[in-house]
């Protein structure tokens, strides 16, 4: 157990430890709850881990955004060029193939910034839905502290998003009928 | 007997369909009869292969919802190569609502797709972006699981959400349910982004990851437009070539194995 300050690099993201431990199940499929009883302390520590997602939400939100600013100056740069090699079209060597390849390239970040303007509104999505959770779960906290059927709740719901949530209810709900 | 294999990945837009159609193409070119069943109701897979899903006269929508009416029937085969496919209809929809109150609904396709292993050596599920009964339904006929993964950070948040559904898939309905690999698709070369989540990827997965990149490609944006995706295939384009490796590194699956 790491009690260190949440390092930004994508190497050190919570999930990838979840993803090591789901991989282990999928793998070797005996220990199915491995998870089993986690103690009261449990509930800082997943407040703790909560508010570091956070913050690491925060981080990734100025980084693509940093990215995307930079993908839409490079873009400039390419329009500019381009527009110089329209232009000038007679006077250059060859200049219907390096057209060609700018405008791939242009294309190229047009598909970009796309993406990462998509990516950003999620990662607001998700950093919405991480500061609810955190909201819930520190009501819960102060109203039924001490409870285990709130701590049972409460690792339940903890670090799933709603999807995995509603997933695992349809498929018992699918099972059951 | 022949290996079903379900490209699976909640998250949309992260390849699935240019898998199904290239790693398909590929495995085809070196000899193997492949199949790909179209499981998504937006049918991009169909629409693709220059199929116009609201003309076929049978699609996966019935062989799912009509006991009568078996896989084999509605598959219709591209000219020249050994790439066969079962189309989507919009319709397909409508599969959720239809199979609820049956008994058995999360082995509806199991049950129809299963006899064919003997005719194919390679069958793909195209699956649509959502957790539903289709979904279920194909992680429950399949033997493994190809999950294309963007080299983004946030698609890790949905590939801990796939190996969720996988391991409950595993207990509840499918105990043999393996995954053949992580693909790592649209890596951007620009970006120091995908090399770190590349990097993650290769160490969190180990030797569950694909060594083939695929990268991202003009070519590829362009190809569902110009509605014939698989011209890059045929053609001599780097992404086509990513899929070949990636279909010699399918084929080593089944080598090792043996
Ligand atoms: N390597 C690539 N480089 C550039 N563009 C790509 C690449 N792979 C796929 N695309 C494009 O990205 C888009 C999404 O790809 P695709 O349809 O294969 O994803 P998908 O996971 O099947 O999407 P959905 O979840 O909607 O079914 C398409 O327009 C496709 O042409
Ligand atoms: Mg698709």
């Amino acid at each position: 157990m790491k009690l260190k300050k949440p390092d930004r690099s994508v190497s050190n993201m919570d999930v990838l430890k979840d993803i090591r431990g789901l991989l282990s199940v999928t793998r070797g499929r005996e220990d199915v709850t491995a998870d089993g009883v986690r103690g009261e302390s449990s509930l800082a520590a997943e407040t703790a881990r909560l508010e570091a997602q956070i913050r690491y939400y925060q981080e990734l939100v100025q980084k693509q955004q940093a990215e995307l600013h930079r993908v839409e100056g490079e873009k400039e740069e390419f329009a500019a060029k381009l527009k110089a090699l329209g232009s000038g079209k007679d006077k250059l060597i060859s200049p219907a193939s390096k057209s060609a390849a700018l405008g791939e390239d242009a294309a190229q970040l047009e598909a970009k910034i796309a993406e990462l303007s998509s990516a950003l509104s999620q990662i607001d999505g998700l950093l919405k839905l991480r500061a609810q959770e955190l909201l819930k779960r520190i009501a819960r906290l102060f109203q039924e502290a001490g409870q285990g059927e709130v701590a049972i709740e409460f690792r339940k719901a903890a670090s799933e998003l709603e999807v995995v949530e509603n997933f695992a209810h349809f498929l018992r709900v699918l099972l059951e009928q | 007997m022949g290996k079903i294999i379900a490209v699976a990945q909640h998250k949309g837009g992260t390849g699935k369909t240019t898998t199904c159609i290239n790693l398909g193409a590929s495995l085809c070119d070196m000899g193997k009869t492949v199949l790909v069943v179209d499981l998504d109701p937006q049918a991009s897979f169909t629409v693709s292969m220059g199929i116009n899903p609201l003309q076929v006269e049978k699609s996966i929508h019935q062989v799912l919802v009509d006991p009568n009416v078996d896989m084999k029937s509605a598959i219709l085969r591209r000219p020249t190569l050994n790439f066969f496919i079962v189309p989507a209809h919009v319709d397909l929809a409508m599969a959720e609502s239809e199979l609820a109150g049956r008994i058995g609904r999360e082995k509806a396709l199991h049950k129809k797709l299963a006899p064919l292993k003997e005719d194919f050596d390679y069958i793909f599920i195209d699956c649509p972006p959502t957790l539903g009964i289709l979904v279920v339904n194909a992680l429950a006929a399949a033997d493994s699981v190809l999950i294309p993964i963007q080299c983004e950070p946030l698609t890790l948040y949905g590939v801990k959400h796939l190996l969720q559904v996988i391991n409950l898939i595993r207990e509840e309905v499918n105990p043999a349910l393996k995954i053949e690999g992580v693909l790592r698709t649209m890596y951007d070369r620009r970006t120091k982004l995908s090399e770190e989540v590349s990097d993650s990827i290769q160490q969190t997965f180990g030797n569950l990851v694909f060594s083939t990149i695929i990268y991202r490609h003009v070519k590829f944006a362009e190809g569902p437009i110009h509605e014939m995706p698989i011209n890059f295939y045929a053609s001599r384009s780097v992404g086509a070539d990513e899929y070949r490796n990636l279909a010699k590194e399918i084929l080593t699956h089944e080598t090792q194995k043996a």
